[in-house]
């Protein structure tokens, strides 16, 4: 079910309905059968999946700590490799059998076209992000099988994150929830406001984008360009808001999860920009990957590899494909080099007086990173890499042919489209620009009048303007892909 | 309970009334206006409540051969020809249902092809999206709908909030605009004229599940006339392209075992008629206007036959203008 449909809308008014009226510990069984009936809907076969993995991790975690046949980091391996294994199958396995027959130069024609259980990536992390704070000591493994389970099987979150530290969710288990009107009110609010962030801005900067990448060729330098730009505005609207919306479903359920981002593009740098975006990713492959191999620990050199490393695999986490590895390795050198030239720029600046924090800097830089990572985004997008180096050459190419014409209405949107969206990114350029500015948001779940005024506009925008229903191409979640 | 929640419930209730009616009041301006071509609703009713004697209901079998003002010329029987593009036997009956709320008929005539239609044809948006709200609308949108375009029945802007982008003023305008009566009662004008050849058959669905529910459709529909005193005719339209024998005949069996009904196939009457194929067919189905006048006079004629009688409530004015101008054409 996609947040944005109405069996979801249908299912969750019902459910927390239900959540808030039973009782004790029937509770916890209501939110793990409720977990499971929101991911079966999709496919119910992977339900057993999700049940398999948490079964054989819950086990893992518990052989650890009883020291079961005298081992105990063998059972966090054990687990960590079947979870990692099963990601690997659904999802990098055929790509992996194509490279490594094509590097011999055999031919792979047997595709397993295995269907990637939607979510699997995001839930394998939780499950192994689980497995290595047990087999660190960080937490004690989770003796309540409900609970472990419900943790890893939370359907607010298990299609496309925030990824789940079960060392802050599992206490919330603990107790029963009361129904909290301000944190269901402020969930609501949080809810509606990323349906309007993916129905308008992300499914419409997605048109424009889908229109230039279908035929770059028939589009000016500059048109390809401002493709560029809209699909790092889309990439972001479309995955903040599902991270909008699973924080606010589970705020009103009365569990807290972890924001995902932080006003990325308002960032002075591509290392700010990673501490900022998908947070709950770029923590986990922090805390499981780059401090395990040494961090910044280890002299400058190896700093670059492990960097390069992470980034590496957070592009392979994003798609088996050579674009993905690529626009991870890229987002890694841009880190790399900015490290590298750090130094001299701060010098050159020094030497042209231009103070540090600076307006013209600090937008200079936020411009420069916000190109930077829409070039990136372009292997992210591309349907290949022969693609997306075309798209690259073609906007660098603005330096020596210039932008070229930009004809306004070939981008697929109708005039009033363009208008009405440009005046519905305001308030949500603003709720970045408060966060960058660490200023708090209002609290209009304190208010009556204000707040259902806010819901009251906010889904007349949506129901006006949306991208749904018959007519529209309403597009998926981009990060259900992984 | 303390003023703050009081508030608070009192807000709540004010958007979500406010929300209600902007979806209602948007829904409406934005849905594209039908004036002909079958399920002109809002132009329905206008008509003064009570005063059609005859309701002919079905699909383009019969918004384009029945002329009520023909009829009522010959006769001085008012009719209307309530009627939708492929509109299914289950649509019918909701809409003959829905008619009846403002209008007291004596008789009901249904135009019975749709017996061998899909289950659902290609017009389900636009037959019953134009239904006024209410218990009818809902029955028939969740029993003679696809799955598909259920949301955009039950809430109109999921189908047309598209519009908001490319309307025009004018458009706006008229959709605004109140709604008047059909100058034609719901009959679509035709003029053009094709040569017709001999009858030919079409292959029909004979799926005999469906089948079996538009019957019951139709069994419905006949207690549902009982209930009121209305007489039920189950007709066949003369056409030039027919469903095969066999399968009409099964029909108009089945059909006439059905209480209360009278079942007539006035593809028999077709010389009676005088239709001239070179001049009276806009296609093999549909008469044109010259072809919808002779149809409708006998139609009239047959009506008086069968005991219908002029009720005696109509508008007189209203009708005269609307003869008026079907004579002009």
């Amino acid at each position: 079910m996609s947040f944005t449909s109405i069996n979801f809308i249908l299912f969750f008014a019902a459910f927390t309905l239900l959540y808030y009226l039973v009782q004790g510990r029937i509770q916890k069984y209501l939110l793990l059968a409720g977990n499971y009936v929101f991911y079966m809907w999709w496919k119910p076969a992977f339900g057993l999946l999700i049940f398999a993995g948490t079964a054989i991790s819950y086990f893992c975690a518990c052989a650890f700590d009883r020291g079961l046949w005298g081992r105990k980091k063998f059972w966090i391996a054990l687990g960590a490799v079947y979870t990692i294994g099963v990601l690997f199958v659904f999802k990098y396995l055929d790509f992996f059998c194509g490279s490594i027959l094509g590097l011999l130069g055999v031919a792979y024609g047997h595709s397993m076209k295995l269907l990637l259980p939607v979510g699997v990536s995001f839930f394998t992390f939780s499950v192994a992000g689980y497995l290595f704070d047990v087999g660190k000591g960080k937490i004690k493994p989770e003796k309540n099988f409900a609970d472990y389970a419900a943790f890893v099987s939370f359907f607010p979150t298990i299609m496309a994150g925030p990824i789940g530290y079960a060392r802050n969710f599992l206490p919330q288990l603990k107790t029963r929830h009361i129904f909290d009107l301000e944190r269901s009110k402020r969930g609501l609010l949080r809810f509606v406001f990323g349906a309007g962030e993916k129905m308008i801005a992300a499914d419409t900067m997605a048109i424009i984008v889908n229109t230039v990448y279908a035929d770059a060729a028939s589009f000016s330098n500059g048109s390809v360009l401002i493709a560029a730009m809209a699909y790092s505005l889309q990439i972001y609207f479309d995955f903040a808001a599902y991270s909008s919306m699973a924080i606010g479903a589970a705020d009103i359920l009365g569990f807290s999860v972890m924001e995902n981002f932080d006003a990325p593009y308002l960032t002075r740098n591509i290392k700010s920009f990673w501490k900022k975006w998908h947070i709950s990713l770029t923590s986990w492959l922090r805390e499981y990957i780059y401090f395990p191999l040494g961090g910044s620990r280890k002299g400058r050199a190896r700093t670059y590899i492990n960097v390069l490393i992470v980034f590496g695999v957070s592009g392979l986490w994003h798609g088996a494909a050579v674009t993905f590895v690529i626009w991870g390795l890229l987002n890694g050198l841009y880190q790399v080099a900015g490290e590298i030239t750090l130094p001299s720029r701060k010098k050159l600046r020094a030497a042209l007086k231009i103070p540090e924090d600076g307006r013209l800097l600090v937008l200079w830089q936020m411009l420069l990173t916000f190109l930077l990572a829409s070039i990136a985004w372009i292997f992210f997008r591309a349907g290949s890499v022969s693609q997306a180096f075309y798209l690259v050459g073609r906007i660098f190419s603005i330096l020596t042919s210039g932008f070229g014409y930009i004809d306004p209405s070939s981008f697929g949107l109708m005039k009033r489209q363009a208008i009405v969206l440009a005046v519905f990114l305001l308030p949500y350029l603003a709720a970045d620009v408060m966060k960058a500015l660490r200023k708090p948001l209002p609290a209009f779940e304190k208010t009556d009048f204000t707040y259902w005024f806010i819901i009251l506009l906010l889904m007349i925008f949506i129901v006006s303007f949306g991208i749904y229903g018959q007519g529209f191409d309403p597009q998926d979640f981009v990060y259900f892909k992984f | 309970m303390n003023m703050k929640k009081l508030r608070g419930i009192i807000a709540a209730l004010l958007a979500i009334t406010v929300f209600v009616a902007y979806s209602f009041y948007t829904g409406k301006l934005l849905m594209p206006k039908r004036t002909e071509y079958g399920s002109t609703w809002d132009s329905f009713l206008c008509e003064d409540r009570n005063t059609i004697d005859v309701l002919v209901c079905g699909s383009s079998l019969v918004y384009c051969d029945v002329i009520p003002a023909e009829i009522w010329e010959e006769t001085g029987i008012t009719s209307y020809s309530a009627a939708g593009p492929e509109q299914t036997i289950p649509i019918s009956y909701y809409c003959i249902r829905e008619a009846c709320r403002t209008q007291t008929p004596k008789a009901v005539f249904l135009e019975v092809t749709g017996m061998y239609y899909d289950r659902y044809q290609k017009y389900t948006k636009v037959n019953l999206g134009y239904m006024p709200w209410g218990e009818n609308r809902l029955a028939a949108t969740f029993s003679a709908a696809e799955d598909r375009e259920v949301p955009g029945l039950l809430y109109p802007l999921y189908d047309y909030h598209y519009r908001f982008f490319d309307i025009t003023a004018d458009e706006i305008k008229k959709n605004a605009a109140p709604d008047t009566t059909d100058i034609l009662a719901g009959y679509t004008l035709l003029t053009q004229s094709n040569k017709m050849g001999d009858i030919s058959y079409k292959a029909v669905n004979e799926d005999a599940g469906n089948y079996n529910d538009n019957l019951q459709y139709a069994a419905k529909l006949a207690d549902f006339c009982s209930d009121r005193g209305i007489k039920l005719f189950l007709y066949l339209a003369p056409t030039k392209s027919r469903i095969p024998a066999a399968l009409q005949d099964k029909m108009m069996d089945d059909l006439g075992k059905i209480k209360g009904a009278v079942v007539v196939d006035f593809n028999k009457n077709i010389d009676e008629l005088g239709i001239d194929d070179s001049k009276d067919w806009y296609d093999p189905l549909h008469f044109n206007l010259y072809g919808a006048r002779k149809f409708s006079s006998f139609l009239g004629s047959y009506m008086l036959s069968a005991g219908i009688t002029p009720g005696g409530r109509a508008n007189g004015e209203l009708w005269s203008e609307r003869a008026v101008y079907i004579n002009s054409k």
